[in-house]
This record gives C-alpha cells, structure tokens and sequence, in this order.
C-alpha cells in the first residue's frame, strides 16, 4: 500500500546519487530489502516503474536483494538469524533480542552513465 | 547495439569512456557506484530524535498498530478514564481524515493531538517530532500514539516509540498473526480486543494464540473488551508497571 511512495522516496534518493556523480541517468538500481521491513516485493517491483518515469531512472532495472533478520539476544547474548517470520533468538529461542539487521530499505548500488 | 552495456547504440566506433568524457560520436561513462544509502535515513534519523526527546523528558512512548476497526479509539477512551488522575497521559491519534477520534479522547485529562495523513497509510516520525513540543505537557509519563489504522505500512516507520502494541480483534479472525507477521512478530504485546464477540462469533482462542506464538514465541498476549470492561485491569496494571 505504501510501496509507491517508498519508490518515489528511492528515486528521490537515486537522483541526488546520479547528481553527485554527474551522471545522466541509472540503467539499473540495486536495493537492499530486510525481511522485516514491512516492503512488499511484489507491490515495490510493480511501483518502481511508475515512480521512475519521467525521471533521470526512467526504465531502469531494478535488483532486489532481500535481507535476513540478524539479532542480538539479551538473555543469551548471541546473536543468530532467525527464520522468517519468527525472530525470536535461534539459539535459546527468547524473545528479548535487539534486531541488529532486517529492516533495510537501502541502495546498494547504481549502474549509472 | 552496444555489446557492452546494452545501450541500444550501434556504431564500429564505439568506445567505453570509463572517466572523461571525448568529443567522440559516441562516447558515455557507464559504470557502477557502491552507494549503500538507506532510503529512510530521514525518518529513521528523526525517529532517533523522538526516542532521545521522549527519554529526556521521562515519557514511554508506545505505537499502537491494528486494522481499522479493531477498536484502538475504544480502548484509549476507557485507558485514559481510568488513568485520569493516577498517570498523565498525551496521545497522538492518525486518521487519513477527520478529527473524530481526537473528539472521542477530549475531556478524559490527557492532551490529544489528532494528524490527518491525507493519502498516507501510516504515520512518520517527522509528523510525530512537530506534534512532540504541544502534546507533551510537564510531567507526562505516557504517550499512546495511535497509528492510521492499517497492520502493514505502520510497521515500515519507526516513530521513536519505545515498542510496539498489537490488536487483534475477534471478528477479524484468527489466524491475522500469520498473515501479517512482521506486525506480530516486531511488536511487544498483542491486545486481543471485542473478547465480549468471540462467543457469538464462535471465534477459537487457542487457535489464535497458536498463530501468535508461531510468528513470536513467548509474546505476551491480553485479552479485554474494553466495552465490558473485562480483561482491563490487566491492561492497565500493564500500563502502570510501565511508569514505575
């Protein structure tokens, strides 16, 4: 439902990228997406092309790479990759963690000319 | 057609520039930059800001996140008519229109600002850092910032709240855990709400809470009807913990 506004957030973000680099236009962008970061995938690829058009990313490709859940438990304080959707310790199975990685909305990077 | 990148021009000429740009026909710098820039710095950045505002001024901050409809308006009426005079209390409420539910909250002791998103399904943290300064009053210990109501968008935007809280109420099923898990699974509590309709409705408990304990493990789960009243001790002790 909010994947079209994160894309004209993404494209706003790539457009200052293009110009520090004095580039003309992206051909292809490449996101880092967390597991838990709420995007849909599904709904983000359908709204990149729309939020990219009549913009310097107009037809670029887009690659996503999902990023897993990475976290901290408190209890025993080692840190392990849960399975989606639970992100409960995988060690000792606690719920009291810190999430170290898995909400990642980033550019990773661009193919720019 | 350009072989090396695919960029749709022919020429026998063509030459890749990798840095300075030539007088030539067809000459472009087509190369790839490592960026690794996080889209939401913003929001995020901003949310960092509430957290550390909240924290100075000795305020619990909490997100409550659920469909519409869920009964998140109904439970802060009865929460903040309880409260009144025990704990001081500010809510943020958001609705994409009207100022119904900062309405419903007026007059139970707490400070209420309401925020229309307009075409937004969620709330940001910049909207909550322009609400912080008016809403919160000297000597605050709550705030209860109530989301747009939608289970997905709301969990992509930190607000700066201490934690999230879950509802879940009966006529929506029981098996919403897993179909919207990272709500179930980010959130530190999940409310089970209209506990006076799962009777009627026929609605099985225990099947809910599997699917709760299937996304998240050990997470503390309440059942009330803030209509009846039942299960609002427990809601408030909760609460009251919180601030001691």
């Amino acid at each position: 439902m909010h994947e079209l506004s994160l894309a004209c957030s993404l494209v706003e973000e790539a457009e200052k990228v293009l110009e520090a680099e004095n580039a003309a236009r992206a051909t292809r962008v490449t996101v880092g997406i967390g597991k838990f970061s709420g995007i849909e995938l599904d709904a983000f690829e359908f709204a990149f092309p729309m939020a990219a058009e009549n913009t310097k990313l107009a037809g670029a490709g887009l690659r996503i790479e999902e990023i897993p859940a990475t976290v901290r438990c408190r209890v025993c304080g080692k840190e392990s990759s849960p399975t989606f959707p639970c992100f409960n310790c995988a060690n000792c199975e606690s719920d009291d963690i810190e999430l170290l990685g898995g909400r990642e909305f980033n550019i990773q990077s661009m193919e720019i000319e | 057609m350009c072989t090396e990148c695919g960029c749709g021009e022919a020429n026998e000429h063509h030459h890749h520039d990798h840095g300075q740009s030539q007088s030539h026909d067809h000459s472009h710098d087509h190369r790839v930059v490592e960026v690794q820039k996080n889209v939401l710095a913003h929001n995020d950045h901003i949310a960092l800001h509430n957290r550390e505002w909240l924290a100075k001024r000795g305020v619990l901050a909490i997100n409550l996140i659920s469909s519409p409809g869920s009964g998140k308006t109904l439970l802060l009426e009865k929460t903040l008519e309880t409260l009144n005079g025990k704990i001081k209390c500010a809510v943020i409420t958001g609705d994409q229109q009207t100022d119904n539910d900062a309405r419903r909250l007026a007059d139970k002791g707490a400070t209420i600002h309401q925020i229309e998103t307009k075409t937004s399904c969620h709330l940001n943290a910049d909207q909550i850092a322009e609400a912080l300064p008016s809403v919160i009053k000297d000597g605050t210990q709550l705030l209860f910032i109530e989301n747009v109501g939608n289970m997905v968008c709301p969990t992509a935007f930190d607000l700066g709240e201490h934690f999230k809280v879950a509802l879940l109420s009966t006529p929506e099923g029981e098996d919403k855990p897993e179909k919207y898990p990272v709500l179930f699974a980010t959130a530190k509590l999940a409310l089970l709400t209209k506990m006076d309709l799962a009777e009627p409705l026929g609605w099985d408990l225990k099947a809910c809470q599997r699917s709760i304990q299937s996304v998240h493990p050990g997470m503390v789960t309440l059942k009330l009807s803030a209509k009846t009243g039942d299960g609002m001790d427990a809601w408030l002790n909760y609460l009251e913990s919180l601030v001691q």
